[in-house]
């Protein structure tokens, strides 16, 4: 039997206590029924295929807005175009605010929004520090022990053997709380960058290689012309005299050099005159076979001029299906978080494939860095 | 958004028949350059087209980042037991200046 005054509590005070008592443990009981599981590996893998991503998306905004400001300056050394009347008004074109905004810029926000996402989802996974909680109870029983209202001293006094058990309990319901948050913001968050996000970015690589396919395509042309022009001046001049064996010898490099230009992507040969047929019996000269030598290394050099744009654009185009890689990879991550989070699956994420994409995509881009 | 393939497709076709003309040992020289004047004009209309492509995702680039910025705000902005007891705790020490 409690004796009166024991610990300088009234018998209305063993009441509180035992009521607190009684809280405690059905908070406890709750708690433990409640207790949310955050996939916190599926988070991880998820982190880091963005943070690795993100880079490689710098790295290829860096290159492209290199090919912008290339279209730019051809745009506008272009003749003026000719006035046209208007098109079919597009209300989404015509209301949008497209036009004024920073390709470049805008690009970069979207990655660091994602950033300030995934930071507040790992704040939320963390939760609070039990100190932090702990704290937070204490200020709160400190405010009530100083009221003038005795009953609030009272309530204070109550608590005091009880705050122990009492910080730990709200700690891990704070705990609690952030979890079930953290699980509702990858619910709302996720589906956004796997469906809009990403979508985006594979539509932007498709664009992006059409453009620095284009610019690259105006070099390779005109270089084709330098050939053409260069084979025109050596058969025009193999043409005046009879064929001999060294002439042939240089028909044939040229004819070597030739085949070995790539086709188009509908598979048609490069655009290449045919040789020159001989129909004179003049005598070669060494100063004609010195001139034709000249044109030959010429023709060959100029040919090895559309290789080398050819090579850019090949290399270009593996930064971009390794970039489209190291998205899949993100996709992918994103897609079992968000399956983690929806049904509690676990997932076994091997650890090494990531790596190797983030490789793959460095050495692509110093093959093209390499050529370009 | 534009099929780039047939756009591709499209381009190459009309290139090539100004290639034809612009190697074509039958053009003369005047209309050998004038070919390939019209072939660049068209590689730089292809370039453009596909730049003004990459502009209008822009805007969906934007309304990403305000959807995804509205899910941030909430993510921070949400009530924790620790700032719920801050919260009380203010009301108490409100009331204390106030009574006492």
């Amino acid at each position: 039997m409690m004796k009166p005054n024991e610990g300088g509590i009234s018998h209305g005070g063993t009441a509180v206590r035992v009521r607190w008592q009684r809280v405690c443990v059905l908070m406890w009981s709750a708690l433990l029924m409640a207790c949310t599981s955050v996939p916190v590996k599926e988070f991880a893998s998820y982190r880091e295929a963005v943070d690795k991503a993100r880079a490689a998306a710098e790295v290829v905004l860096t290159d492209y807005s290199a090919a912008l400001a290339e279209q730019r300056v051809l745009m506008a050394a272009r003749k003026p175009e000719q006035p046209k009347r208007p098109g079919a008004f597009d209300p989404m074109t015509a209301g949008g605010d497209g036009a004024n905004l920073d390709y470049v810029a805008v690009r970069y926000q979207a990655w660091a929004i994602i950033g300030k996402y995934n930071d507040a989802l790992a704040s939320l996974a963390e939760g609070r520090s039990a100190a932090d909680v702990g704290g937070a109870v204490d200020g709160l029983v400190n405010s009530l022990s100083q009221s003038p209202l005795a009953e609030a001293k009272e309530f204070a006094t109550a608590l005091a053997p009880f705050l122990g058990p009492l910080k730990v309990l709200l700690a891990e319901a704070d705990k609690e709380a952030s979890r079930q948050r953290f699980l509702a913001g990858l619910k709302t968050g996720l589906p956004l960058i796997k469906d809009d996000l990403i979508a985006l970015l594979r539509k932007d690589s498709q664009l992006m290689a059409e453009v620095r396919f284009g610019l690259n395509d105006l070099q390779y042309e005109r270089s084709l012309d330098r050939v053409n022009d260069a084979k025109r001046r050596f058969d025009v001049l193999s043409s005046n005299y009879a064929s001999t064996e060294e002439v042939r010898q240089m028909q044939a490099e040229i004819a070597a050099a030739l085949a070995k230009l790539p086709r188009d992507s509908t598979g048609k040969a490069a655009p290449v005159r045919s040789p020159a047929k001989s129909g004179n019996q003049e005598a070669v000269t060494a100063a004609v076979l010195a001139e034709l030598e000249s044109q030959r290394t010429q023709t060959l050099n100029e040919i090895a001029g559309a290789m080398r744009i050819n090579d850019t654009l090949v290399a270009y185009y593996g930064v971009l299906g390794a970039y489209v890689k190291l998205l899949n990879k993100m996709a992918g991550s994103t897609g079992q978080l968000l399956q983690a989070a929806e049904t509690g699956q676990k997932f076994v994420l091997p650890s090494d494939e990531l790596l190797k994409a983030v490789i793959a995509l460095r050495q692509s881009y110093m093959t093209y860095a390499d050529k370009k | 958004m534009i099929n780039i393939e047939q756009a591709r497709r499209e381009y190459t076709l009309a290139k090539n028949a100004l290639n034809a003309i612009a190697h074509s040992d039958d053009a003369t020289a005047a209309q050998r350059d004038d070919a390939r004047a019209a072939r660049d004009e068209l590689t730089l209309d292809y370039i453009n087209t596909m730049a003004l492509e990459g502009d209008a995702l822009t805007q969906q680039y934007q309304d990403f980042i305000t959807k995804m910025t509205a899910v941030v705000d909430q993510l921070s902005s949400g009530n924790t037991v620790a700032s719920g007891l801050l919260a009380v705790q203010g009301v108490v020490d409100r009331a204390n200046k106030l009574l006492g």
